[in-house]
């Protein structure tokens, strides 16, 4: 345990200091105790689980600019989580209930896990999608209208993803 | 007094969904359309009514209790609708009448085929 955090000490102080600033927000008391029974914790929660550090050889570079990216791409989700609801309420509220579901099988071309899962769970929470299916690069999509599903794949969200990816090949 | 209204404003929004929720969990055929409201209105809804109690509490403990709350809802509750949807699909539950199917995929590979061909070509011409 000791060798790997020796080998990896920058990512123990830093997953030390994410523990030790979270301690302080739920216990949000200066006493001294307080701050030394968390940092016994933090200290031994850090060494025992060491083998979950980034090691070194795994490590992908994450830029300011993916981070702003990724931001970004937050906001607009949550802009469109807005709109999601309104129009299912429009739709359910409605007395003749003006659906037409049905089921869109397309491609998915993102190939890292992590925006793999973004895109997904993003298509769940925007307007009249979710997904039932995400095998390989096979994506099968159930709309609640037809419009909708014409409309899945020139999504603006899905670009943004792209264009996430594409910094991670260069 | 501001904060209430603000507090006000969420928690009703909240309701209202979590409400829209339940009543497409009722109203709407078959597991998939459901799967829409709930999976939907209850992410937008529960976060609302977080968010209005934040602004009635306050204390930093209980507003980082509230947040991780609000992170976790946010992260399960997709993963869970897709993962209903998808055991639903695998086992061949029926769908409600008169629902289409559309097969995009080899459109939209030939599509993006085509678009790369085309960036290719741009970026020759801009050396």
């Amino acid at each position: 345990m000791l060798e790997r955090m020796k080998g990896d000490l920058m990512g123990s102080i830093f997953i030390f200091i994410l523990l030790m600033a979270f301690w302080l927000l739920i216990s949000a008391s200066t006493h001294w105790q307080h701050i030394l029974v968390g940092a016994i914790f933090s200290l031994i929660l850090t060494v025992f689980w060491s083998n979950l550090n980034i090691s070194a050889v795994n490590r992908t570079n994450f830029t300011i600019l993916q981070a702003f990216l990724l931001i970004k791409y937050f906001v607009h989700l949550v802009i469109e989580i807005v709109i999601a609801n309104i129009s299912v309420a429009m739709i359910v509220l409605n007395p003749r209930l003006p659906i037409s579901p049905g089921i869109v099988i397309m491609r998915c071309d993102l190939e890292r896990s992590l925006l793999r899962v973004l895109y997904v769970n993003s298509i769940t929470l925007t307007p009249g999608t979710i997904t039932v299916e995400l095998e390989d690069n096979l994506l099968i999509v159930h709309a609640l209208t037809e419009d909708v599903a014409h409309g899945v794949e020139d999504w603006a969200l899905n670009r943004r993803l792209m264009e996430m990816e594409a910094l991670y090949k260069k | 007094m501001v904060l209430h209204y603000i507090a006000a404003f969420f928690l009703i929004g909240g309701f209202f969904f979590l409400i829209v929720g339940v009543l497409g969990l009722l109203r709407l055929p078959d597991v998939y359309t459901r799967m829409h409201a709930l999976g939907k209105c209850d992410t937008l809804g529960t976060g609302m009514v977080l968010v209005g109690l934040m602004f009635l509490i306050h204390d930093v403990t209980n507003i980082t209790k509230l947040v991780l709350i609000m992170v976790m809802i946010v992260t399960i509750n997709p993963v869970i609708t897709h993962l209903i949807a998808k055991t639903a699909y695998n086992r061949g539950t029926p769908m409600a009448e008169g629902s289409f199917l559309i097969n995009d995929y080899v459109a939209s590979q030939r599509r993006r085929r085509k678009r790369m061909t085309e960036s290719s070509l741009s970026q020759e011409g801009e050396e």
